[in-house]
């Protein structure tokens, strides 16, 4: 049984976490509501508004910027001797890439 | 991965790292020299090419009775709009240059924002920086080339079983770099007027791609290639995404690309299901052990072969035919051929084959004895190339489809099981293909100021209706074509010889490569297959000759030429000769002093312009910095070679040896 003390010692530390962080903003923080705050929240965009709406295609920009970099993050792990020349080629390469994007304003807006 | 395998891909590294080191000067050194650079001038330049006689002081009216206009044409009245020659100006809308706020951006590199408006949203390059980075791409790939040839391997294999270097992969390397170094030369003139870097480091990019294609030996290899190869040409074809054209030939070609990178994913996975393994080597073992036609004690045989595989093997095949537009995948070429940049179809039509017609052979040599439907492809290729290019009236779209008949040649030689023929009737296309295109890319000049003395022209010298509400400044119609031999006899020769070469006439170099096809099929006693492949190369010397006979016998006038000198048509000339000599003396010496005036702006130009062009060239710079001397050049060059092949056909045996 005591194979499973880990998990134990995990679970009661995960729950104290959660417990003294929203416990601490429950007991000490003041509500103050506007209506701003207690509208509904939809990363910018107006909640009511047509599913459908106009966005700007900045964000799919953003998106693909950051799925080529988080990729690069993930290569970047340690991998063995090989490994880590492959991941600073890879870095290198894409430091050229973002390099570009940077100067090009790409990343001006977001 | 051990480090004795970096033999086998120096070339691609080496390219990588230009690229790299070539994109940050580009990127570095486009902000110096913004301030001579005026978007405006540029737009007013690039789509008039009449712009320099908009600002030429006024010259005395002349007698324009007989020059204007044809004798059953109203007159027209002189309008605001028109300058001194009633010629309709068109007006671009200037787009929104607004002060360049210089603002530094984490000190790293200064930044020049503006108020981005929809005509344009990124930041200005000077056009100076275009010319010098491509000759320095067509550098790095004959470097690559000369690499190529004097590689020490013959045979290898390597990067864990992921790269195969043979004489295929050897001479198709060779081959791709030629040709894409060829076609760069070819478009120079005409992508110095995009006003971006960024294409020629896409290109490139694509070549890595291709290069990379033609060596690949795993399916991961392979797929990750076809999809560098994929994108970049995607975004090639949508290069000039203001025109509509270009955009809709980008989305048409991003659909199907798309579309048959999933069938190619769905046949790798399909593959894996069934062998278990991603090598291609693995895959020759196990498909020789299923589909072994030597084994009849019927314990192993094709029944007993997964489904799976044989499904797979079809899907990679269907995707690969895609990307060759062999015949019921083909309907993507003619719109994308049409609508993109005419230097970028000149680049699709050159190395897009290469790279996919090897892939093919990698696959196909496996089980070419399971693919039975590789016949009915292939001759549907021929009579849908065939007829379709029947019907054509533009001149790209031609082009297109002429090669989907090529391809049709392909699969035939792939039919036979003689790769070399395959190899052969390439280089012969590629050849010729360079050839039309540098003459497809040259600027187009008027004839004549009138714009509805052109549409008259044209729809004399076409059976269809044309609505022509502007000219275009690259060839778009066959019947633009007319009376070349009267405009520029020289170009019409050396149409002449890639037609009649296309076509498959004895003395020119097509009629040897598809000979050798027509030969090979009889040995393999495919008669029925022959005997439409005949059909079809009776079928398709129509529409070559069709082209022939609009250059050379076409006698309702010509609208446009090739030759910026050319004022008026011959006929008028001899009429009104005195006139067009003042006419001609006049624009000359204010050539000269425009040109003078220039030259503090285009001091960059200049510098960068080495070879000696006389004053009335020299204001049309902005098309033509490597003037129609190169294409002039490259077409001579492939023409030779096309009737060298007959005259000395060893070359062939040369490039058969090669291959193999």
């Amino acid at each position: 049984m005591f194979d499973y003390l880990a998990i134990l010692i995990y679970l009661i530390v995960a729950a104290g976490f959660a417990i003294i962080f929203s416990g601490a903003a429950f007991l000490v923080a003041f509500r103050r509501l506007n209506s701003e705050k207690t509208a509904q929240y939809e990363c910018g965009f107006d909640p009511f508004d047509d599913a459908r709406s106009k966005f700007d295609v900045r964000f799919y920009l953003v998106a693909l910027l950051f799925l080529v970099m988080d990729l690069e993050s993930i290569a970047l792990a340690d991998i063995g001797a090989m490994g880590y020349w492959v991941g600073i080629g890879f870095l290198i390469i894409l430091t050229v890439g973002f390099f570009y994007e940077w100067s090009k304003g790409a990343l001006d807006w977001a | 991965m051990r480090s004795i395998d970096f033999l086998l891909v120096i070339p691609e590294c080496f390219q990588i790292v230009l690229i790299n080191i070539l994109l940050l000067f580009a990127i570095c050194f486009s902000y110096y020299s913004t301030e001579n650079f005026r978007r405006n001038k540029l737009n007013q330049s690039a789509y008039d090419p009449f712009e320099p006689y908009v600002n030429s002081p006024k010259l005395s009216k002349p007698n324009t009775d007989n020059l204007d206009t044809h004798p059953s044409l109203p007159k027209q009245a002189v309008d605001c709009n028109q300058n001194q020659f009633g010629q309709s100006i068109q007006q671009n809308p200037s787009p929104v240059y607004s002060q360049s706020n210089v603002k530094y951006s984490a000190g790293l590199v200064k930044t020049q924002t503006q108020i981005i408006s929809p005509s344009y949203a990124y930041i200005c390059t000077p056009v100076t920086l275009i010319e010098p980075i491509v000759k320095l791409v067509i550098l790095s790939l004959s470097c690559c080339s000369i690499l190529y040839v004097n590689s020490p391997l013959t045979y290898a294999i390597g990067l864990t079983d992921s790269i195969i270097w043979d004489s295929l992969s050897r001479f198709m390397s060779i081959l791709l770099c030629v040709s894409a170094s060829a076609s760069l030369l070819l478009g120079l003139a005409a992508v110095k007027r995009y006003g971006r870097y960024e294409f020629v480091f896409i290109i490139w990019l694509s070549i890595i791609g291709m290069l990379c294609l033609l060596k690949s030996y795993n399916f991961l290899t392979f797929y990750l290639s076809i999809e560098l190869q994929s994108l970049s040409f995607n975004m090639l074809a949508a290069m000039r995404s203001k025109t509509e054209a270009s955009a809709e030939a980008g989305l048409k070609y991003f659909i199907l690309s798309a579309f048959s990178s999933a069938i190619l994913l769905l046949g790798i996975t399909l593959i894996y299901a069934a062998t278990g393994s991603q090598s291609f080597a693995d895959l020759s073992i196990i498909i020789n052990y299923f589909y072994s036609a030597f084994d009849n004690n019927g314990i192993i045989g094709p029944e007993l072969a997964p489904v799976s595989l044989a499904i797979g093997l079809a899907c990679v095949c269907v995707s690969l035919l895609f990307k060759l537009a062999a015949a019921p995948f083909h309907l993507w070429v003619a719109d994308v051929y049409e609508g993109s940049p005419t230097a970028i179809t000149a680049f699709f039509a050159v190395t897009a084959k290469i790279a996919a017609a090897t892939a093919l052979i990698r696959i196909l040599e496996l089980h070419i004895t399971t693919f039975k439907l590789l016949p009915l492809i292939a001759i549907l290729s021929l009579v849908i190339g065939s007829f379709s290019a029947m019907r054509q009236v533009k001149l790209k779209r031609l082009v297109a489809f002429s090669g989907v008949a090529n391809v049709g040649w392909f699969l035939l030689a792939l039919i036979t099981g003689q790769w070399d023929l395959l190899i052969v009737h390439m280089v012969v296309y590629i050849l010729l293909s360079v050839c039309l295109f540098s003459i497809f890319v040259l600027p187009l000049f008027r004839t004549h100021p009138n714009l509805e003395y052109r549409q008259r022209v044209k729809q004399n010298n076409s059976e269809h209706m044309i609505d022509h509400g502007t000219d275009s400044l690259t060839i778009k119609y066959i019947s633009d074509l007319s009376q070349l031999n009267k405009t520029n006899p020289s170009l019409a020769l050396a149409m002449v010889i890639a037609l009649f070469s296309l076509a498959g006439i004895p003395p020119f170099a097509g009629f040897y490569s598809k000979y050798l096809i027509i030969n090979a099929l009889t040995q393999t006693e495919q008669y029925l297959t022959l005997s439409i492949a005949l059909g079809c190369a009776v079928l398709s010397a129509f529409y070559y000759i069709r082209v022939i006979k609009t250059i050379y016998f076409s006698n309702a006038g010509a609208a446009y030429t090739f030759n910026p000198k050319l004022l008026t048509l011959l006929q008028f000339k001899q009429a009104n000769n005195g006139l067009v000599k003042e006419i001609n003396d006049q624009f000359n010496s204010t050539f000269v002093k425009l040109s003078k005036a220039n030259a503090q702006t285009k001091q960059a130009n200049n510098n960068v312009n080495h070879k000696s062009v006389s004053p009335s060239q020299q204001k049309f710079k902005m098309f033509t910095i490597m003037p129609v001397y190169t294409n002039a050049y490259i077409c001579a060059l492939s023409t030779i070679i096309t009737v060298l092949f007959f005259v000395k056909p060893d070359y062939i045996f040369v490039c058969i040896a090669l291959s193999q």
